[in-house]
């Protein structure tokens, strides 16, 4: 018995070269990848991938492939015909969207990505002003790998800046959800220099609306908190002066009145000044600047929201909310409520610090 | 016939922690909430307790039996039953234990073959892990204890859900209680299945050294199997809406897909490969607790019964392909298990009562 079980037990060694490997100088891997509307129905895919030169450490090149077809699997194998090493979507990080099939839907490329055990939560989305293919085409990282560059963009602004962050995990929570919808920032193009222009709001999986990149700052405050970020406003008397803010908290609220309910939102920021124009910063000057900021927030706030109702869209997830603070919610119910809820905010701020003069 | 084993195959009373810890919490727990939550929503957690409640009452219950009788459960049913009914009974046992190994086993595989490697065949891979399972399995009781003590390494891995915690909505819970009470009740039953494990306790009873003063390590055991669960399914619920948590197969492992270290882009072949860890105790103990059966039964020796076992199971596992065959047979072998739990183990519990009172008043 003992002698059977020491063959069988050997010949398992024999099999640790049955599976199939994937050694990484024998992949292709891929970081970015675009999907655009073609004809018929079909979705174009164009990948940006890097090529890395033997002998020449750190030297890489970009190679772009691009194809049409009805599946991301077909359309990966077509490219596959044009590979000496087979892609590999095990690192991909950054999914860049056209205008069009924004606008189309994106319900079928978000279940791929779901569905496919190598990619992460945390890959970040974005849709792109005009085509997706576009932009991999230009060259706007000089010496960087494309979709490392983009990865660094989105990454470093929704992490530090005042980009509200949105990853695949977040985007599937938002669209799936009840009471809410997703949001996607909006990359765009100009003389090989790309940059984030603001937000595309969507409704359920369709692109549907753009913020600019003043209420994008706004819409981040109002959705979560943060720690990082600049805010500018203009006083009175006509100049400019900017703050950076140090932390920032945002409540909702459900208040019952007479007419019914209505939802507030009390933001609290704490921020520190940057730039003040030589202004000099008395205590009623300070006073002044404050009241100027969060007349300004309420302002472009409250016009935001006006903005969802009318378009009956809840990026700011209320709907989530209010189910969160009620019995047997109903989201039907909920959806014909939204556009005339009454919607207040509330701003204070305080400026904590002045840099290192008075 | 003697009622305990010798000295030399005992374990401490500790050990039982364990023992009944890796027993209960198996592979089946990746995917534990996806069933209660269409029931019992955003409050599922609360089911999670009151299902670890209740599985407290029946290791009391079992103690009691075991107590009472001081042997295990293959002679405690020759003397209920007599020999015919009792021998078909202990019969059933050991075809649960077998095609509990199975499942295990196969949902291992089905992992291994959805998240690593797509085009690895079931059987190859079944071979091996048999070959495994022959090994520790020969080795006896002891070391099969030693492999479940070895496999509460496993708690390691909750470190990797901290990489989450930046995701987590905390109103995804309230408002709390939003389920009728029946509602709740539905869930537990669903939720039964990753917590049955402590019917192990009626065949390693007679392995333990002073069986009475290892009740509170059971206790202890089902105890972190609750609090275990209980993360499992909170970090669920605040991670995920409900209705993503409806498309997910295994929540816990796309949980894994947070996780990103600089010398480790996918966490979840990390966390896919450590699912050894849950499976192999328990088949071990399966393995090890229906060829004791069969030894005990037809007096032949364990060594000749293991192989055959063995067999069975790799033919069990070899047969059954795809989501759906898997699924089909977990939803059998989880009302199997409900209703060994809730209803045979009160029904012998019942019967040992009338027995003892039977026998005080003759």
């Amino acid at each position: 018995m003992s002698r059977i079980f020491l063959m069988l037990a050997v010949s398992c060694l024999l099999l640790t070269g049955c599976a199939n490997q994937q050694i990484l100088d024998r992949i292709t891997l891929f970081i970015v990848c675009a999907f655009d509307e073609a004809q018929n129905d079909q979705i174009e895919i164009t990948l940006a991938t890097t090529r890395f030169q033997t002998g020449k450490p750190g030297s890489i090149s970009n190679q772009l492939l691009s194809k049409v077809g009805h599946t991301s699997v077909g359309i990966i194998e077509l490219m596959n015909t044009r590979m000496d090493k087979p892609l590999n979507a095990g690192k991909l990080s950054v999914v860049l969207i056209g205008t069009d099939l924004a606008a189309k839907g994106v319900r079928n490329e978000l279940d791929m990505v779901l569905r496919d055990a190598q990619a992460s939560r945390r890959m970040y989305l974005a849709v792109v002003d005009g085509n997706a293919k576009e932009v991999l085409r230009k060259n706007f990282s000089s010496d960087e790998e494309k979709g490392l560059y983009l990865y660094n963009l989105l990454d470093m602004n929704e992490r530090n800046k005042l980009v509200p962050s949105q990853n695949l995990h977040e985007f599937g929570y938002a669209y799936l959800g009840k009471g809410m919808d997703p949001y996607l920032p909006m990359l765009q193009i100009k003389d090989d220099h790309i940059y984030i222009a603001g937000l595309a709001l969507f409704k359920d999986d369709k692109y549907v609306a753009k913020l600019n990149e003043k209420q994008m700052r706004v819409m981040k405050l109002l959705k979560e908190n943060v720690k990082h970020g600049a805010l500018e406003t203009k006083l009175n008397n006509g100049t400019y002066v900017a703050v950076e803010v140090i932390g920032s908290k945002v409540r909702f609220r459900i208040e019952k009145d007479t007419e019914g309910s209505n939802v507030s939102l009390n933001l609290r920021l704490k921020a520190r000044i940057v730039d003040s124009k030589a202004v000099t910063l008395t205590r009623q000057m300070i006073k002044k600047i404050e009241t100027s900021f969060e007349k300004d927030l309420i302002d472009s706030g409250t016009e935001l929201i006006e903005k969802f109702q009318k378009e009956g869209i809840d990026p700011l997830g209320l709907g989530d909310f209010v189910r969160s603070k009620t019995r047997n919610w109903n989201e039907e119910e909920w959806k014909k409520e939204y556009s005339s809820l009454n919607v207040k905010i509330k701003v204070k701020m305080d400026i904590e610090e002045t840099g290192i003069t008075k | 016939m003697k009622a305990m084993e010798q000295a030399r195959f005992t374990v401490s009373p500790y050990l039982v922690f364990p023992l009944v810890h890796s027993m209960q919490f198996g592979s089946e727990y990746l995917n534990m909430s996806i069933k209660p939550i269409q029931l019992a929503g955003h409050d599922t957690w609360i089911s999670v307790i009151l299902c670890g409640l209740c599985f407290h009452v029946v290791i009391w219950m079992v103690y009691r039996i075991l107590n009472r009788n001081e042997t295990d459960l293959i002679q405690i049913h020759r003397r209920f039953f007599g020999k015919w009914a009792g021998g078909g009974l202990n019969f059933i046992f050991i075809v649960y234990f077998l095609l509990h190994a199975s499942l295990l086993l196969r949902l291992f595989i089905e992992i291994v073959q959805v998240w690593l490697f797509p085009d690895l065949a079931t059987w190859l891979l079944a071979s091996v892990l048999l070959l495994l399972v022959y090994y520790i399995v020969a080795g006896g009781f002891r070391v099969i204890v030693g492999i479940c003590l070895f496999s509460l390494l496993r708690h390691l891995l909750i470190a990797a859900m901290l990489f989450t915690a930046g995701y987590f909505h905390f109103n995804n819970l309230s408002p709390v209680m939003d389920h009728s009470l029946n509602e709740l009740l539905m869930a537990v039953k669903e939720l039964a299945f990753p917590y049955v494990g402590v019917e192990i306790l009626f065949f390693v009873y007679t392995f333990i050294k002073t069986p009475e003063k290892s009740e509170k390590w059971a206790h202890l055991a089902n105890f972190v199997t609750t609090v275990s669960y209980l993360i499992v399914v909170l970090f669920s619920l605040l991670l995920f809406k409900f209705e993503q948590l409806s498309t997910q197969i295994w929540p816990q492992l796309t949980k894994y897909k947070f996780v990103r270290f600089p010398f480790i882009d996918r966490f979840e072949f990390v966390g896919a490969s450590a699912q050894i860890f849950f499976v192999i105790p328990i088949i071990c103990l399966c393995i090890w607790a229906s060829s004791r059966a069969v030894k005990i039964m037809f007096a032949v020796k364990q060594r000749t019964v293991l192989p055959i076992f063995l067999i069975l199971v790799f033919v069990a596992v070899s047969l059954i392909a795809g989501r759906n065959h898997i699924e089909a047979f977990q939803d059998l072998l989880s009302q199997i298990g409900f209703y060994m739990i809730f209803a045979y183990i009160p029904f012998v519990f019942l019967v040992d009562m009338v027995r003892v009172k039977a026998g005080r008043t003759v």
